[in-house]
Order: C-alpha cells, then sequence, then structure tokens
C-alpha cells in the first residue's frame, strides 16, 4: 500500500524530477547555465510554450488533435502587428474574438459535422497560415514599446510578468482540469465518448468548449511572441506546434486520451525551453536541438511506462 | 391504475436491418415489466430510443399522458425522470466512482467556482448504501468488478430518483444473493409507485420479480404476458418461450451419433501436466463432440487453452492422427491443425469493426494467394461458400460484424476456422451469452462439423448442455479427469455428485 502510493508519488511528479535533474546536470556542464540571465531567458520562452500547451492538453485529453495551434499563434501576432497602432486594447479584444471563432469553428467540424479533429485542424492550420501571409507577407509591423515592457516586465533582472503569466496559466489550467465540471467532462469524453454521452454529458458543447479554449490559448501564447520578437510574422507561431505536443505527451497525458494533466505539460515547456541554451552553451550546434528533443520525448515518455506499468495517474 | 409510459408504433432501422418494425404497449405506475426476446430482438435499441440516444424512424412516446421527444439522456433523466443502467456499462474508467455517480452535475458540488471533494464524496458514500456497497470511492472504475460496477450504475440512476427506471441485463454479472438484494430494492421502489423495466437473460429473475412480461420477436411485439402468481408457472414459462422463439420447445440438441461412428483416434493427450493440470489423458474420435465440465475452475479452461498453445505444457505428450506433435506456442497448434474458439468471443475472435468478410478470410488468406497477392475472386468465393454453409444471417458480406447478433457472430468465428482446414475444433462455451433458438443452432452445427470429420472438444457450463449435447462427457476436478460419462441418457444426479467428489 506505501510502496503503491509512492510509486504514483514519482509518477505524479516524475516530469518534475526529470526537469531539476536535466537543469542540475546542466548546471554542472555549464557555468553560463547557472546564471539568473540563462533561467530568465528559459522562463520568457516557456511562457509560450506552456500557453499552446494548455489549449492542446485539453484537447489531447478530450481525444482530439489541434494542428491549427501555431497558425492561430502567428496569426495573432500578424493582426497585433497591423492593429496596435490603433490602440492595444482594440487590437487584443479582435485577437480574442476572431480566436473564439476558430476554436468554435474547429469544435463545430469535429463534433457536429464529425470531422476527424486532425483532418479538421490541419485545414484550418493551411487557412490561416494563408490569411497570415496576407496580412502580413514579410516580418515587420508595429508592436507599441508600451506593449512589449509590461508583457516582458522585469523586476531586478528576474522576468515577473512572464512567471506571473505561466502560474496563472497553470492555475486556471489545473484547476479547471480537476475541479471544475468541464474538466471532469473532458476527461470523461477522453475515457469513453460513447459512456460520456450515456452517463448525460454533453459530448458535443463541451468539444466545442474544448477548441475554442485551445484557439484562445494559442493566440495568448501569439500576443506573448508578438512581444518578444516585436513585431508581426506569419511563420513565427509554427514551431510551437510540434513544440505543444511534445510538451503535452513528454508531460504524460497518453495520446489515446483521458489520461493526463496541465502540470506535466508546464515542465515540459520548461524543459523543452532549457534544451536550446544548454546545447548552445556546451558549443553545441543546433542540429543537435533536433536530437536531443527527439531522444528526450522518447526516453521520458518510455521510462514513464516502466516506472508505473499499466498504473496511470489521473 | 396510472399510465406512466406508453409507445405507439416505435420504428427504427439500421443500415441493413430493420430492429423495430412498429411496437406499440404502455407501463402502469408501480409495476415491474420484464423485457424479453432473444438476442436481435430490438431490447437494447427500444431502451435507447427511450433514453434518447436513438431518435425512432416513427412513432410517438408518452410520457405522463404527453407527447415526449426525448432528444437526449439528459432530457430522458431531467425532464421526463426516465433512468437506465445501461447493458454496456456506462462507467468512465479513468474517474472516481464518487465522480462517476454524478458525471452529470458536478457543478452542483461547488464551493467558490470549485468542487468540493468532501461534499461529492458524503453524497456518493450515500448513494452506494441504498445498494448495499460499501467501496472506496475515491477510487478509479476501472479498479471494480463487473458486478460492482453495475451497482454503482444502479446508485447512480436512484440518485436521480428515476419515474421510470430501466435495468438492461444488469443482473448478468451479479452473485445469487446480491440479485436478492437487487430485487428487494425493486420492489421497495414498486411500492413507492414506480415503474420498472427488467431486462435479463436469465429467465427465472424475470419470473420470480415481474408482474408483466413484454415479449419481443424479430423486432415486433409478440405479447404481454400476465406473470399470474395462481397460475402453473411452468405453463407461462412455456407460453414466455414460445412466443420468444415462435416454437413451443426451449433448447433443441441433435442426436448423438458419435459413439456408434466409431470413427478413428483424432487427438489425445497422454499425462498433460502443468501449473493448472495435473496428468490429463485423454483422447477424441472422428465424429465425436467431447465435453469437459465440472464445477467453475478446477482446469476446464485451461486445458484447452494449454492445447491450444496459450499456457506452458510443462510434461506430457500430445498426438494428431496418432502422430507425436510439441506445442509450445499457438502457432504450433494452428500448424498442426488444432483451433481454439475462446469464450471471450468480441474481444478475442473477431475485429467487430471490419466487415464479415474480412473477419472471415484474413485467418486463413495464406491459402488463396498468389506471388504474396489476394486473389480476390477465389477469396470472396470461398467466404461465400462459408456464409452459405454455416447459414450466416448477413445482408451482405460487406457488414460489419459489430452490427451482427451474438449467434451470427459465433457463425463467423466457427467459419474464419473452418476456412483454415482444421482437424479438431478445441471451443470454450461454444453457446455463451446466445438465445436458445441460436444456442440450438450452434449445437446442431457442431453435431454437422462432427459427423464430416471435425470433431470438437469442447467446455460446457450449462447442465442442460452438458447432459445433452457431448458423445462422452469428462468432468474434471482440481486439474483431473475424475470421471466420464457416455451414456445416451446420462443421470444428472451422478454427474452432480461427481462434480463435488
Amino acid at each position: 500500500m506505501r510502496n503503491k502510493r509512492l510509486k504514483k508519488i514519482i509518477f505524479d511528479w516524475y516530469i518534475y524530477i526529470v526537469l531539476v535533474i536535466f537543469w542540475i546536470a546542466s548546471s554542472a556542464a555549464s557555468p553560463f547555465f547557472r546564471t539568473t540571465s540563462t533561467f530568465s531567458t528559459i522562463l520568457v520562452s516557456a511562457v509560450p510554450i506552456a500557453l499552446v500547451g494548455l489549449g492542446q492538453t485539453f484537447v489531447v485529453l478530450s481525444r482530439g488533435f489541434d494542428l491549427s495551434v501555431g497558425a492561430v499563434a502567428s496569426l495573432a501576432t500578424a493582426i497585433a502587428s497591423v492593429t496596435m497602432i490603433w490602440g492595444i486594447g482594440p487590437s487584443i479584444g479582435s485577437i480574442i474574438l476572431i480566436s473564439l471563432v476558430i476554436g468554435a469553428i474547429n469544435g463545430f467540424g469535429v463534433s457536429k459535422l464529425k470531422i476527424d479533429s486532425f483532418i479538421m485542424t490541419l485545414g484550418m492550420m493551411f487557412f490561416l497560415t494563408g490569411v497570415s501571409l496576407l496580412i502580413r507577407p514579410s516580418p515587420g509591423g508595429f508592436i507599441p514599446t508600451n506593449f512589449k515592457k509590461i508583457l516582458l516586465y522585469h523586476v531586478a533582472n528576474l522576468p515577473l510578468v512572464p512567471f506571473l503569466i505561466l502560474v496563472l496559466a497553470a492555475t486556471v489550467g489545473i484547476l479547471v482540469l480537476q475541479k471544475r465540471r468541464f474538466g471532469r467532462e473532458i476527461y470523461a469524453i477522453g475515457g469513453d465518448p460513447e459512456s460520456a454521452k450515456m452517463s448525460g454529458v454533453n459530448v458535443d458543447r463541451t468539444r466545442i468548449k474544448v477548441f475554442i479554449v485551445s484557439a484562445l490559448s494559442a493566440a495568448m501564447a501569439g500576443l506573448f511572441i508578438s512581444a518578444r520578437i516585436g513585431s508581426g510574422n506569419a511563420e513565427a507561431g509554427a514551431p510551437y506546434l510540434f513544440d505543444s505536443f511534445t510538451a503535452v505527451f513528454m508531460g504524460g497525458t497518453l495520446v489515446t486520451g483521458g489520461v493526463g494533466c496541465y502540470r506535466g505539460t508546464v515542465a515540459s515547456a520548461l524543459i523543452i525551453a532549457s534544451i536550446g541554451h544548454i546545447l548552445q552553451f556546451l558549443g553545441i550546434t543546433i542540429w543537435y536541438h533536433f536530437i536531443v528533443k527527439g531522444l528526450l520525448l522518447a526516453g521520458v515518455a518510455g521510462i514513464q511506462l516502466l516506472i508505473v506499468g499499466s498504473e496511470r495517474a489521473e | 391504475m396510472t399510465e406512466s409510459v406508453k409507445v405507439v408504433s416505435i420504428r427504427k432501422h439500421f443500415p441493413g436491418v430493420e430492429v423495430l418494425k412498429g411496437i406499440s404497449f404502455s407501463l402502469e405506475k408501480g409495476k415491474i415489466y420484464g423485457l424479453v426476446g432473444e438476442n436481435g430482438a430490438g431490447k437494447s435499441t427500444l431502451v435507447k430510443i427511450l433514453m434518447g440516444i436513438h431518435q425512432p424512424d416513427g412513432g410517438e412516446i408518452f410520457i405522463g399522458g404527453k407527447t415526449a421527444r426525448v432528444k437526449d439522456p439528459s432530457q430522458a433523466r431531467y425532464t421526463f425522470r426516465m433512468d437506465t443502467v445501461f447493458q454496456e456499462r456506462a462507467l468512465i474508467p479513468q474517474l472516481s466512482v464518487a465522480e462517476n455517480i454524478f458525471l452529470d452535475k458536478l457543478d452542483e458540488f461547488y464551493e467558490k467556482g470549485l468542487i468540493n471533494q468532501t461534499k461529492l464524496q458524503s453524497h456518493a458514500k450515500k448513494a452506494l448504501r441504498e445498494v448495499g456497497l460499501d467501496i472506496d470511492i475515491t477510487l478509479p472504475a476501472r479498479e471494480f468488478s463487473e458486478g460492482e460496477k453495475s451497482l454503482i450504475e444502479l446508485s447512480k440512476a436512484l440518485s436521480r430518483d428515476p419515474e421510470i427506471l430501466i435495468l438492461d441485463e444488469m443482473t448478468a454479472p451479479l452473485e445469487s444473493s446480491v440479485v436478492n438484494n437487487l430485487f428487494k430494492i425493486m420492489r421497495r421502489l414498486r411500492e413507492r409507485g414506480k415503474t420498472l423495466v427488467f431486462i435479463s437473460h436469465r429467465l427465472e429473475e424475470i419470473f420470480k420479480i415481474c408482474d408483466d412480461i413484454i415479449v419481443l420477436k424479430d423486432g415486433n411485439l409478440e405479447g404481454i404476458i400476465d406473470n399470474n402468481w395462481e397460475e402453473d408457472p411452468v405453463s407461462i414459462r412455456k407460453k414466455v418461450i414460445g412466443m420468444m422463439t415462435g416454437t413451443e420447445k426451449g433448447l433443441s440438441f441433435p442426436e448423438k451419433t458419435g459413439l456408434k461412428l466409431k470413427g478413428e483416434v483424432v487427438f489425445s493427450l497422454k499425462d498433460v501436466k502443468n501449473r493448472w493440470l495435473r496428468d490429463v489423458s485423454l483422447e477424441v474420435r472422428k465424429g465425436e463432440i467431447v465435453a469437459l465440465a465440472g464445477l467453475r475452475g478446477q482446469g476446464q479452461s485451461n486445458l484447452l487453452r494449454t492445447i491450444a498453445g496459450l499456457l506452458p505444457q510443462e510434461d506430457g505428450e500430445i498426438y494428431i492422427s496418432g502422430k507425436k506433435i510439441e506445442i509450445n506456442s499457438p502457432k504450433d497448434a494452428i500448424s498442426n491443425g488444432i483451433f481454439y474458439i475462446s469464450d471471450k468471443r468480441d474481444e478475442e475472435e473477431l475485429w467487430l469493426s471490419l466487415n464479415v468478410w474480412l473477419n472471415i478470410s484474413l485467418a486463413s488468406i495464406d491459402n488463396r494467394t498468389r506471388l504474396g497477392f489476394i486473389k480476390r475472386n477465389e477469396d470472396k468465393r470461398a467466404v461465400e461458400k462459408m456464409v452459405l454453409r454455416l447459414r450466416i444471417e448477413t445482408p451482405s458480406l460487406a457488414q460489419l460484424v459489430k452490427n451482427l447478433s451474438g449467434g451470427n457472430r459465433q457463425k463467423v468465428v466457427l467459419g474464419k476456422y473452418l476456412l483454415a482446414r482444421p482437424k479438431i475444433l478445441i471451443v470454450d462455451q461454444p453457446a455463451m451469452g446466445l438465445d436458445v433458438a441460436t444456442k440450438g443452432e450452434i449445437y446442431h452445427l457442431l453435431r454437422r462439423l462432427s459427423t464430416e470429420g471435425i470433431p470438437t472438444l469442447a467446455v460446457l457450463t450449462d447442465l442442460e448442455e452438458v447432459v445433452n449435447l457431448p458423445d462422452r462427457l469428462l468432468v474434471m476436478r482440481e486439474g483431473q479427469i475424475v470421471k466420464e460419462f457416455s451414456e445416451e441418457k446420462m443421470d444428472e444426479e451422478e454427474l452432480l455428485d461427481s462434480y463435488y467428489g
């Protein structure tokens, strides 16, 4: 019994153990890694991954995929870079509104029209990439300094606002999934959609809400990216598609749905953001970046199954 | 006597099958109704229409005298006060028992916008007490047995205080003491004026608890029988079975012809031993059906699984047509013409979401290829011939197996192995879960196959089967064969004595 509980604790916090080991090893390997400025950069780079990963966690838990998250983020940067000239508030408002519509369309296609989420969001990805390129054919545009300053606000060399964004995302993500009816219904649908339906869960409506959350969180990531790069870029969001899946799966959420949590996605986002830095400090070329990411994803997911076998965290 | 539910000419079809052909009846408050019919008679579809999972093609539903269009299960539960314990268990394996019970109203347990676990759990505990279940409700539902799960579902339904409660095959996994407790709960609900619909394959249960029995056959209402306590129970039973099957008799068994044929020995075991078996020796001759029987878990199924190469064999010899063979894996068994049919038909024998053609063809597809490519026409002809030979009822070869009835599924399994030209079939409970008429059909089929040269070694559990089907019967106890019966008419008393030793 005690052994079982220990196992569960290790399983639940496993990815954090990996994160800490990774950080300790990196700090030992390179003196540049163990500086506040490195940790600040890692934190800032982890924010968009964690944000995109928030929605992706919801979608994967409900037995779906959202391939349009990167394109939504790109679109947000493009719209921001064009509209912020008329004011930050209206710009953010219109981005939120547009992302709600995109999420609703994805969700409608998947639930009501029964289009497989992979296909539906793949189509959406192409469509939105095209729209972003129309709005912003080449990187540029205007992002107000105030906007950049606020989102990247540092106190004593530490990125306070990005840190708060991460904490807020984690709190909302974890509480909604674990402690709200909406969250539990996502697990129910991921566990067995037919049973969920028989139990009275409105499967279609919940699915639509899941895709809205995903588009909305991707748009928020896009806003953060535009503050970082200080411009709009129709391709800036693209890499975050794969990073979101890597974070979700490395974080212990199962591709089959119904099992996983957002906690793991956040830790994985931090690991992903760290990989680039340590390799850079060790003087290893960028190509190895991908190799390490690949090995880490396979290794982490594999060991996860080995530790606890069929026993899985909620 | 007030009416609670009335259905009027409800019709429903699925691609290729007309499941309900215009059913009408009305149910009163304070009564328990039995709903019986063979597999495929339309019981489950009717339940799903009442619960709003399927929409009918035509007809009307009245609840409390008013027209009711049930859109979805939520509406059935909360607007029309109707609930069901489904045959396909509707619990989510990963969620806790407490969450499962209140899944569609978790927001009622909010405190400051978040689910309060303490409150949720105390309500769940109370709901489970109603059905006499004391379990750890924080564990995920997958940790519990089928019987416990069905009681959890009952408590889930009762917690919503339904006026109309449907129990679809709820008793199948329950022990008899639990069934008695369930009956107590049902009687209490009846006293409180609720309407209950009880669906069960075990007719004894139906006769024991129900006031009226609704009989469905092939999507039609065959009749409603008053389960009058004064009338002779045997005659009521005969009447119901007669309506269900269309004939007056219950199970029909083929004549025992295996011993008269005096065929050669096809298959034999000599002192086979492993963790589950102690020196088992037996032989099976051409033309025979040989059965293994005994109390549950005395090694019968494990003997079959050992022969099939699914369990390791430690000692002993296996012969096929007089030749000694080694079986270390399922592949060895198959290549020697020994085909094992599991009792877990849907999980281990079939691809439910593939069609009839592929299900029958794939296992032996290598026999019908040229240079690695499938000879499509030859393959099709072979499958078509098998469908005719076994009288598999399917609109076409393209029908998905999940749309077939249990009996036809079992025939698809048989067809799959017959195409591979077996020397012997070893079958775990060939007629399990089938209705009376289909059981008979499977028995006759096995007999026909054995006369045609493919004998059967089967595990049987049902006493009627055990006595009437096999030519020879081997009783097992603690991994050993302890007695053999080969009389035309077996003495049931002597047989049961041998079970207990």
